[in-house]
């Protein structure tokens, strides 16, 4: 990890850790936790379309898998959650590279059409087939780890924000390894990546897997934490929301999934005031950060103090 | 022994053929070049030297072992490098990135040590990169971009370096430099495929050349009988 990130990352945390403390009511907490598990999902997209320059519009069809394998092994089969955790996430790896081989001829728009193809597949399958089907349905564990159950906001929001940190951590060692190098060359191009012996259509099945994985954990998160489940939640619908995460808080930015989680988690709240109008305000927020802040919301902050350094 | 030899290679691109029965061979530690107009098949046959675009038939030969298909990621190993044309650097990412990656079929083998031994005589051979190591890229100019891509391509210490079109969009004083580095390269017996527009210059430092014609073999022989052949001076030399 380099310095700067380190630095970044303890203040994080430090943050992560204190912040709790201040909220008032389980209400905020919740939000909080939500925003944790936006961000798990939106840093797998991250690296997906930011570090390796692979559009998905599916992301909720991972996010789906993760939810339903995960309750549906834990209730159904009584596997214990952590157990079903993990095969919930082989579930969604497995997807992916399904996914993955019919889409690596695919690039851009048509790669985009793919993935949004797949994640509509996975959202019929469990509207159709799904326990409850599109009414959903309840009872669902909480998570549990060792004998401790997760049941009050306070440690399901410590379980989300450290996982998240875990995965951070992980993630920028990756984006900063051989690997992550060899998924930024392969955005800038295939060709040259595949000719100094990068081997392109592996490396993408291995990011398609990865970024799978991440949502699949966000969305075993989620079913073991609300412990009800229908299939609204894993809609289009949630894939654009986590595409525009990523997109508001800078694409190429692993902290910028974080913020963006965050913004596009908090804003339906904050914007509660305008009643009826808050769509609207909602609309007005995102364009406007689109047209002015098309970086994305790190990436420009992260300019404007490496400027403010130079000028003083 | 040749060190790459072609036999009847053709390959089509839908129904067009860019390359017809092609045959061509060398030999170590020479520098050869393609010349040839816009569309004659000079790159579409380093290309598919590198397994980038598939053949239709025919067979290509690196130190005896047959190469057509063996999947370009791997080709490397074998010592084949390619500058592509139009650089294709990583134009996001850092000189010294650029150059890792150019060892990065090595990396388990050589470790981080070497590899940044590699780096430091390409730091040699083009100065100027290591004053720029932390910059990106793509903010370099066109002829240290053109350094870059070619010290990229020596990361992986190739027995064979082919380059596509190495003097484009450049300064004629850049031009020179490049040519001069690819004789010094060769000097150090490395061998060199160069793909060039600018025919004289290359014929002037190749030992030998091939001068396709929409995809055949329209000549070929020792740079100094191409320079003087009264059929190349018109086509290719400008009379």
């Amino acid at each position: 990890m380099q310095i700067t990130n380190r630095r970044i990352f303890l203040a994080f945390f430090t943050l992560v850790l204190v912040f709790p403390f201040f909220l008032e009511g389980s209400y905020a907490l919740s939000i909080a936790t939500f925003a944790g598990i936006n961000s798990l999902i939106a840093i797998g997209l991250c690296i997906l379309m930011g570090y390796a320059g692979q559009v998905s519009l599916g992301q909720a069809g991972f996010y789906g898998i993760g939810a339903y394998v995960s309750a549906i092994l834990s209730i159904n089969f009584g596997l214990p959650v952590v157990l079903s955790f993990f095969m919930a996430a082989a579930a969604s790896a497995i997807s992916a590279v399904v996914l993955a081989i019919p889409a690596l001829r695919l690039k851009g728009h048509y790669l985009a059409v793919a993935t949004l193809g797949f994640g509509e597949i996975i959202y019929v399958i469990i509207n159709e087939w799904g326990p409850g089907g599109p009414s959903g349905f309840g009872d669902i564990p909480k998570f549990n780890l060792f004998g401790y159950v997760f049941n009050t906001p306070l440690s399901y929001y410590f379980l989300i924000w450290i996982t998240l940190m875990l995965v951070m951590a992980f993630s920028i060692n990756l984006i900063n390894s051989r690997f992550g190098r060899a998924l930024r060359s392969m955005h800038d191009s295939e060709i040259a990546s595949n000719a100094m012996g990068v081997d392109v259509p592996t490396l993408k099945i291995k990011v398609f897997v990865l970024s799978a994985v991440y949502a699949a954990f966000g969305g075993a998160f989620y079913a073991h934490y609300v412990t009800f489940i229908s299939p609204s939640s894993f809609s289009l619908f949630q894939s654009v929301l986590v595409l525009m995460m990523v997109v508001v808080g800078g694409i190429t930015s692993l902290w910028g999934a974080i913020a963006g989680a965050i913004i596009i988690t908090l804003l339906p709240e904050i914007l509660r005031e305008f009643k009826e109008y808050d769509i609207l305000v909602y609309g007005l927020i995102l364009i406007s950060s689109l047209l002015f802040f098309n970086k994305g919301l790190v990436p420009i902050i992260i300019e404007r103090l490496k400027k403010g350094y130079k000028g003083t | 022994m040749m060190l790459m030899e072609i036999k009847d290679l053709t390959v089509s691109y839908g129904g067009i053929k860019a390359l017809r029965s092609l045959n061509i061979a060398f030999e170590e530690k020479s520098i050869v070049s393609i010349i040839g107009a816009n569309g004659a098949g000079k790159s579409t046959l380093l290309n598919t030297i590198m397994n980038l675009v598939p053949a239709e038939s025919g067979e290509i030969f690196f130190q005896g072992k047959r190469i057509s298909d063996i999947k370009s990621h791997e080709l490397i190993k074998l010592g084949i490098s390619l500058v592509p044309e139009g650089r294709m650097l990583f134009s996001h990412l850092t000189v010294r990135d650029n150059l890792h990656l150019g060892a990065y079929a090595f990396f388990r083998t050589l470790g981080k040590k070497e590899v940044r031994k590699r780096a430091e005589r390409v730091y040699e051979l083009f100065p100027i990169l290591k004053e720029r190591r932390d910059q990106i890229a793509g903010t370099l100019s066109g002829g240290q971009q053109q350094m870059l891509a070619i010290g990229r391509a020596l990361m992986a210490d190739p027995r064979l370096l082919m380059l596509d079109e190495p003097s484009m969009g450049l300064a004629p004083m850049l031009v020179k430099d490049i040519f001069n580095v690819i004789k010094h390269l060769n000097s150090q017996s490395m061998s060199i495929l160069l793909i060039e527009q600018n025919a004289r210059a290359a014929l002037k430092m190749s030992h030998y050349a091939f001068v396709l014609e929409s995809g055949r073999l329209a000549s070929q022989g020792t740079g100094a009988s191409l320079l003087n052949d009264e059929k190349i001076k018109k086509a290719y030399l400008g009379g």
